[in-house]
C-alpha cells in the first residue's frame, strides 16, 4: 500500500466522524496550547530576568576582593576571611592577567570625592582604573569617548553621576532637581577635590586649622550610558593619576589633624577590588573558581544568574508539568477515540484483512489517524499559542504600565525551537496513543470480524 | 499425483468452555485447477467452516491444507494475507463492501493494498465493473445499491486481482430465484473463462446444478461426492 492511498484513506476515516474527530482534536489543541503557553512564560520570565541581572552590570566580568577585605555586596559568608591576607596588588593583578579565557584586568581604586563647577557639585565614587584595559570593561558610551592610555586628569562620568549634581549654594545635596541640573559636563570647567568640606562655609573654620586644599583642573571626555547600574554612579579616572592624588590627599592629612583620614588603604599600590574580564561567557565560573582558589574572594553577576537559573528552573518544571498534565488527558482522548473507531470499523477492518492488507497496512493506517489527530491539533494549539502568548503580552504591558514596572515588553515567549518541538511532540504523543489500538485492530481475527454487525 | 487442492486428515475442533464442538471430523479431498466444486449440506454441516480452512481464514486443528505447493495451515498471518492477495478472491452471503466507498472504490481495494497506482487500478475496475453489468453505477455506493447490485460489485472486487481460486460462500443466500440465476451465471461464466477454480457453498440444489463436483457434508464428514453427475466413491 503506497503512502498517498494510505494518507487519504486516513484523512477520509477521520472525516467520518467529524464531531468526535474534533473534540478529539480540541482536546490536543488545549493540551498543546496549554504546555507552550506555559513554557513560554518560563522562558519569558527567565529571558526578563537575565535581561534585568545583565542590566545590572557585565556577566562576564568578576570582581576579586582582597580577602577580608572590602566584602563587596556580598559577604555574607565571613568565616572564609579569617586566615590568609591576600594582597591584591600589581603583582596579583599580572596572575590574574595570566590565566587563560581572561581579557583583561584592571584594579580599581576609589575613593569617594568631590566634583564641581562654578555653581554645582556632585559628591561621587572616583575610581581609578587602568585607561588601556577600559576598552575592554563593557563601557558603552552614550557621548565623548573612553579614557586612553595618554589621559591625564580626564574623566569618564557615569550616567546618573548628572542627575547628582546639586546646587552649591543650596548646601544640600539632597535637594537636587529632579531632572538633574542643566550642564553640559563635556564642554563644563570642571574641579576635582579630596577636600569634602569644600563649598561648606561653616565646617571649614570650625573643624580644624587645615588649609583648604588645592583642587585639580579635570576635563570630562566621555559619558556613559543608561542601562548598566554598577558604572552609573561612578566616575573613572587613570589609575596613575589617582594614585598620585590619594598621595596628594595623604600629605594633606598629616599637615592637619587625622580627622580627616576616612580611608584605611594606606599603600596606593594595594587595591580594594581587581575586575576581571573573561573573554567568553562559559569560562566565567572556571576563572572564577581559579581566582577563588589563589585565596581571594569573588564575586560576579554569573553567580545571581546561575543561582536564579537554578530557581527559574523549578518555576519552570512546575508551569511545564501543568501544560503536561492537559497534554496527557489529550493522549487519552486520542487513545480513547481510536479504541471507538476500532470498535465501529471491526467488520471493515476484517474485509480489509480478507481480501489482501497486510498487518502492516492496518497497523499503519491506524497509526496514522492518530498522528494526523495529534500533528492536527498540535499545529493549531500552535497557532491558538501565538495568540494567547500576544494577549498575555499586551495585558503584561498594559499592567506593567499601571505599575510603573516597564521595561519589559514581554513575558510570554515562544522561541522557534519550541514550537517546533510542540508540533512533533503531539505527532509523536499521537502515535504513541495510537499504538495500543493499532495492534489490537492488527490482532483482531479476519473471520471474527467478519461476523461482528 | 499432485492435485491443485489437497485436504489430508483435516479436523476442526470448536471449544466452548468445556465443550467440544466437532465442525469438520475427518476430511480428506481434492481440487482440480479450473473445477468447479460446490460444498452442500445442511446448516450446520460444517461448509462454511471448510471453505474458511480451505482459504486460510482459521486453522485447521489437525490436518493439511496443500494449495498448489505452499501448506496453507502453516502459514503466518502476514504471509496469508499476501497470499491471499495473490491468490484468492471471497465473495460472501452478506457481501461485505465498504460501506463508505463506492463501487468503483470497493473493486479497486485490493489493489490498492497491492500498490497499484490510483489511475491503474480504476481503470481496471471500471472495466470488471462493466462486464458484471454496472458499468453506470460506478459512483453508487454500497445502501444505493440493490442486493443483487451489490453481490455484483463483490463478485468484480474478488476478480479484480485476477486470483487463482474463487471462494464463495451462499453468493446467492439473499437473493431471490431470478437474481440466484443470474449472479450464478455471472460468477461460473467468469471463472470458466479465465480458467480459475471455483468453491462455493451452498445448500440450494439448483446452485450445485451449475458445479462439476459437489460434496455434501454432514456433521463434519463428507457423505459423498458427485463427479458430473456420478456418484464417486
Ligand atoms: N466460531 C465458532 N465457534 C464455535 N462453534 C462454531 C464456530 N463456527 C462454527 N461453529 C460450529 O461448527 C459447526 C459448523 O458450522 P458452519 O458455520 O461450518 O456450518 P454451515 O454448514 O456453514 O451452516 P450454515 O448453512 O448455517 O451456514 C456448527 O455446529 C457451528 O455451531
Ligand atoms: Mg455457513
Amino acid at each position: 500500500m503506497n503512502s498517498i492511498d494510505l494518507l487519504q484513506m486516513a484523512v477520509k476515516n477521520l472525516m467520518r466522524r467529524k464531531m468526535r474527530t474534533f473534540l478529539t482534536i480540541l482536546g490536543v489543541i488545549i493540551g498543546t496550547g496549554a504546555i507552550i503557553l506555559m513554557l513560554s512564560l518560563g522562558i519569558g520570565m527567565t529571558a526578563a530576568m537575565k535581561q534585568s541581572i545583565m542590566e545590572m552590570g557585565s556577566i562576564n566580568i568578576i570582581t576579586v576582593y582582597s580577602s577580608g577585605g572590602y566584602g563587596g555586596y556580598y559577604s555574607e559568608d565571613m568565616s572564609t576571611s579569617t586566615t590568609s591576607d591576600m594582597q591584591l596588588d600589581d603583582m596579583a593583578v599580572q596572575s590574574f592577567a595570566s590565566l587563560p579565557g581572561v581579557e583583561a584586568v584592571t584594579p580599581y581604586l576609589s575613593r569617594y570625592w568631590k566634583i564641581y563647577t562654578k555653581k554645582y557639585a556632585v559628591d561621587a565614587e572616583i575610581v581609578g582604573i587602568d585607561p588601556t584595559a577600559m576598552q575592554k570593561m563593557n563601557f558603552e558610551l552614550s557621548d565623548g569617548r573612553l579614557l586612553e592610555a595618554t589621559d591625564k586628569l580626564d574623566l569618564v562620568i557615569g550616567s546618573e553621576v548628572k542627575n547628582m549634581f546639586y546646587d552649591i549654594r543650596s548646601n544640600n545635596m539632597h535637594s537636587h532637581d529632579e531632572n538633574g541640573v542643566d550642564i553640559d559636563l563635556l564642554q563644563e570647567k570642571l574641579k576635582l577635590t579630596y577636600d569634602m568640606s569644600y563649598g561648606q562655609r561653616n565646617s571649614n573654620s570650625a573643624d580644624s586649622d587645615q588649609k583648604p586644599a588645592e583642587p585639580y583642573k579635570v576635563n570630562a571626555v566621555g559619558i556613559l550610558q543608561e542601562g548598566n547600574w554598577e558604572q552609573a554612579y561612578s566616575v573613572y579616572i587613570p589609575l596613575e593619576q589617582m594614585q598620585e592624588i590619594i598621595e596628594a590627599e595623604q600629605r594633606w592629612q598629616k599637615q592637619g589633624n587625622d580627622y580627616g583620614s576616612r580611608n584605611n588603604g594606606n599603600n596606593t599600590n594595594e587595591y580594594e577590588q581587581v575586575k576581571v574580564k573573561v573573554a567568553d561567557i562559559n569560562d566565567v565560573e572556571q576563572v572564577q573558581q581559579s581566582i577563588n582558589d589563589m585565596g581571594y574572594q569573588t564575586q560576579s553577576l554569573n553567580d545571581i544568574l546561575e543561582s536564579s537559573k537554578k530557581s527559574m528552573a523549578v518555576t519552570q518544571a512546575i508551569l511545564g508539568g501543568i501544560g503536561a498534565v492537559s497534554l496527557l488527558i489529550a493522549a487519552i482522548g486520542i487513545t480513547n477515540t481510536m479504541v471507538m473507531s476500532i470498535y465501529e470499523r471491526t467488520r471493515e477492518i476484517g474485509i480489509m484483512k480478507v481480501i489482501g492488507a497486510s498487518l502492516r497496512d492496518i497497523r499503519r493506517l491506524f497509526l496514522l489517524e492518530a498522528a494526523l489527530i495529534g500533528l492536527g491539533g498540535g499545529a493549531i494549539g500552535l497557532g491558538v499559542s501565538y495568540l494567547g502568548s500576544w494577549l498575555i503580552n499586551y495585558i503584561f504591558v498594559q499592567q506593567a504600565s499601571h505599575m510603573g514596572t516597564e521595561g519589559f515588553s514581554q513575558i510570554s515567549l515562544i522561541p522557534w525551537w519550541l514550537a517546533l518541538m510542540a508540533v512533533a511532540f503531539t505527532s509523536l504523543i499521537g502515535l504513541i496513543a495510537g499504538y495500543l489500538p493499532a495492534v489490537r485492530a492488527t490482532k483482531l481475527s479476519a473471520l471474527e470480524a467478519l461476523r461482528t454487525v | 499425483m499432485d492435485h491443485f487442492i489437497e485436504l489430508n486428515d483435516v479436523k476442526k475442533i470448536y471449544r466452548m468452555g468445556r465443550e467440544k464442538i466437532i465442525a469438520l471430523n475427518n476430511i480428506n479431498l481434492h481440487v482440480d485447477r479450473g473445477q468447479f466444486l460446490c460444498l452442500l449440506g445442511t446448516s450446520g454441516s460444517g461448509k462454511s467452516t471448510l471453505l474458511n480452512v480451505m482459504a486460510g481464514l482459521e486453522k485447521p486443528t489437525r490436518g493439511t491444507i496443500k494449495v498448489r505447493q505452499f501448506h496453507i495451515e502453516s502459514m503466518s498471518e502476514d504471509q496469508l494475507a499476501r497470499f491471499r492477495k495473490k491468490n484468492i478472491g471471497f465473495v460472501f452471503q452478506s457481501y461485505n463492501l465498504m460501506p463508505t466507498l463506492n463501487a468503483l472504490e470497493n473493486v479497486s481495494l485490493p489493489l490498492i493494498f497491492s500498490g497499484m497506482p490510483v489511475k491503474k487500478r480504476e481503470k481496471l475496475a471500471a472495466k470488471l465493473l462493466k462486464a458484471v453489468g454496472l458499468g453506470d453505477r460506478l459512483r453508487h455506493k454500497p445502501q444505493e445499491m440493490s442486493g443483487g447490485q451489490q453481490q455484483r460489485v463483490s463478485i468484480a472486487r474478488a476478480f479484480i486481482n485476477d486470483p487463482r481460486i474463487i471462494f464463495a460462500d451462499e453468493p446467492t443466500g439473499n437473493l431471490d430465484s431470478r437474481t440466484t440465476s443470474e449472479v450464478m451465471d455471472l460468477i461460473t461464466g467468469m471463472a470458466r473463462s479465465r480458467g480459475q477454480t471455483l468453491i462455493l457453498v451452498s445448500h440450494d440444489p439448483e446452485v450445485a446444478a451449475y458445479a462439476n463436483t459437489v460434496i455434501h457434508l454432514k456433521d463434519g464428514n463428507v457423505e459423498n461426492t458427485i463427479i458430473n453427475g456420478e456418484e464417486n466413491q
